[in-house]
């Protein structure tokens, strides 16, 4: 994997390192390091680079750029195609009240997968991965599995269920429990299914979790209430402009609100 | 096809159809739709005007029967009323004409028309329940009922406090206006003859009024017939049971929609066909029924210019503002609290049978009680 990871200054730049140190030296084929505010911050870089501990046939890049930490991650992520961008939430935690500030439009910038890591740094040993119950969970999936492999980690695949039906009987009627839309043959408990027995196939300890209610609220949850250590969601699905405007950022949502480290899966993986 | 033969608040006769072109039909059916509309608000018209004639002779009748005294006993009549009709709007106009007459003042018919949304958004859960019964396998669920009516509880009584603030501190000037000058149109030219031949039938009070609701039912179902087909393929909205739309987006459909069909309940029945399987998500459908709430009034509005003049107009308005101002500080500023705590109340509800019995038997019970106030 391409890496490039922001190692400058930054309200959770430690947590960062720390958590891109438990698999880079393990996926990694080269680093890129990354600084904003130019080249007082050049030492940040060397001390990332004696945190992480990389083998020595890691490729690593130093880059110091002018600007804030967002302005050179961009300037960097643009010059040349990574697999996955790694950096610490940029917003503190009175900033979150703020409704302009979101979280999210560094994320949504880059072509990358990103890691956005927040709270204390924790071993990587349980992934949640929230579906849509969608092809997209497949992306989702390939970007999870990279990180989940090398360390071991357990993946849970999460849909929530928040239809209700319009009218009494509704044409696909809904399961009310867990066990039942699971075992039902709707696209999403399908969609669950096939990605579970992809994850197994790639040696991959799975679960499926099935909850009824609001996303966002059912998501955050479940991350708390299972003790997760990463959220793995896919990205805002915005087919053009009108879809910009009309459809809710559930995504941007989940990275503002989600206390712990989330990984925004980008694209489709190939093979 | 999917076609509404309904009343205002009646979301029977849904027939859910996922294949069909894009967009609004204009079949060969537009003739007769068009007749229906034009022949609905020529009927709604007279119906108005028979209501104010017979309110004028048995409205106070009618009030003293109920022992409408107050404001707060109004919002039990409303309430009650709308129970009774199965329907909100012809509650509102009724309340409209009681104003127009003299019959009731303009806080009573402020908190009558308040009372008449509050009963007319549980006529979405009976009534749908009871043609459900009935055979009518689309009619609407016991979960969007419940939520009509806890949204429409949410903002209204809020907003109704706004609203008699508005309308006794003298922020609202147009009030003092009087009752008994309607704007005069070429409706009243139209109209004049038609009445006075009614007149000279010697009918009593309470048959000019009987003939009026009448008269405004059939308004409301020739109106119903003539909205055009909503087909689910291909529009901007066909993912709604799939993917979550902004909130303000779905308020600003739900009040789109309403502006049209003029009932909550039947901007309801219209997202039947825009989901192909006829669900919804719950963070879809709150923000459209804050937004239908408001373009309801859309005909009591008209109802208050023709018959009431601008001192009715300003009561409606009022109520519309109020209303829609308490859904957009909701919307801006505490919306997912407000989403969270409603659609909890909801799930609370529903989940058992006897949560619900309950449930609907304090609705039935509240408006008796408000009576006597």
């Amino acid at each position: 994997m391409n890496l490039l990871i922001y190692a400058g200054p930054g309200p959770w730049r430690d947590e960062a390192l720390a958590t891109a140190t438990q698999f880079a030296g393990q996926v990694a084929t080269s680093v890129t390091l990354v600084t904003g505010g130019g080249i007082r911050n050049a030492e940040l870089l060397d001390d990332a680079v004696a945190r992480l501990g990389l083998p020595p046939d890691v490729a690593i890049k130093r880059r110091v750029v002018e600007g804030t930490p967002q302005e050179a991650i961009i300037t960097v992520a643009d010059e040349t195609t990574y697999d996955l961008v790694i950096f610490g939430r940029f917003q503190r935690s009175l900033e979150r009240l703020l409704p302009l500030r979101r979280s999210d439009a560094l994320t949504r910038r880059l072509r990358s997968a990103v890691l956005r890591v927040s709270g204390p740094a924790r071993p990587i040993r349980r992934i949640l991965l929230a579906s849509g119950g969608d092809q997209h969970t497949f992306a989702t999936a390939g970007h999870a599995v990279q990180l989940a492999a090398p360390l071991g980690a357990a993946i849970t695949l999460l849909h929530v269920v928040s239809q209700q039906p319009i009218v009494f009987e509704s044409l696909a009627p809904l399961a009310a429990d867990e066990a039942t839309f699971l075992k039902g043959e709707t696209p999403e408990a399908t969609t669950l299914r096939q990605a579970a027995a992809w994850l197994s196939e790639r040696g991959i300890t799975v679960a499926i979790r099935v909850r009824f209610g609001l996303v966002l609220d059912e998501i955050l949850a479940e991350l708390d209430e299972g003790d997760y250590d990463i959220l793995a969601v896919g990205t805002h699905h915005a087919a053009g402009p009108l879809d910009r405007v009309l459809l809710e950022d559930l995504t941007g949502d989940l990275l503002d609100r989600c206390p712990r480290t989330v990984l925004v899966a980008r694209r489709i993986l190939r093979g | 096809m999917a076609r509404w033969v309904m009343n205002d608040d009646d979301i029977t006769g849904v027939k859910a159809e996922p294949r069909a072109a894009a967009g609004v039909s204009f079949h060969p059916g537009w003739l007769l739709r068009a007749a229906s509309a034009v022949a609905g608000v020529l009927i709604f018209i007279l119906a108005l005007d028979l209501l104010k004639e017979g309110a004028r002779d048995y409205g106070r009748t009618m009030v003293a029967f109920f022992n409408v005294t107050s404001p707060v006993s109004a919002l039990g009549f409303g309430w009650l009323l709308a129970y009774m009709f199965l329907s909100g709007s012809p509650v509102a106009a009724i309340a409209i004409t009681f104003f127009a007459a003299g019959t009731l003042d303009a806080l009573q018919t402020f908190t009558m028309i308040t009372g008449s949304r509050l009963g007319a958004s549980l006529i979405v859960l009976v009534v749908g329940f009871l043609y459900y019964l009935r055979g009518h396998r689309r009619a609407a669920s016991v979960a969007i009922g419940v939520l009509a009516l806890l949204t429409t509880a949410a903002i209204y009584l809020p907003a109704m406090a706004l609203g008699y603030w508005a309308l006794t501190s003298g922020f609202v000037q147009t009030i003092q206006a009087d009752a008994d000058t309607p704007l005069m149109s070429v409706l009243d030219w139209m109209y004049e003859p038609i009445m006075n031949a009614i007149n000279a039938l010697g009918l009593p009070g309470w048959a000019k009024f009987g003939a009026g609701v009448v008269a405004l039912l059939t308004a409301f179902t020739l109106l119903d017939r003539a909205l055009p087909q909503v087909e689910p393929e291909s529009n901007a909205f066909s993912r709604i049971g799939r993917v979550v739309y902004r909130p303000m987006v779905m308020f600003a459909l739900g009040m789109a929609v309403t502006s049209v069909t003029m009932s909550v309940s039947v901007s309801l029945s219209i997202l039947v066909p825009l989901s192909v399987r006829g669900l919804v998500r719950r963070e879809n459908t709150l923000p459209y029924i804050m937004g239908a709430n408001i373009t309801t009034f859309i005909d009591t509005l008209v109802a208050a210019l023709i018959v009431g003049g601008a001192a009715a107009f300003t009561i409606v308005l009022v109520e519309m503002v109020s209303v829609a101002i308490l859904s957009l500080i909701v919307l801006l500023f505490f919306y997912h609290a407000f989403q969270r705590s409603i659609l909890r109340l909801q799930d609370a509800i529903v989940r058992h049978r006897r949560t619900l019995v309950a449930f609907l038997g304090v609705m039935f019970i509240i408006p008796v009680i408000l009576l006597a106030f």
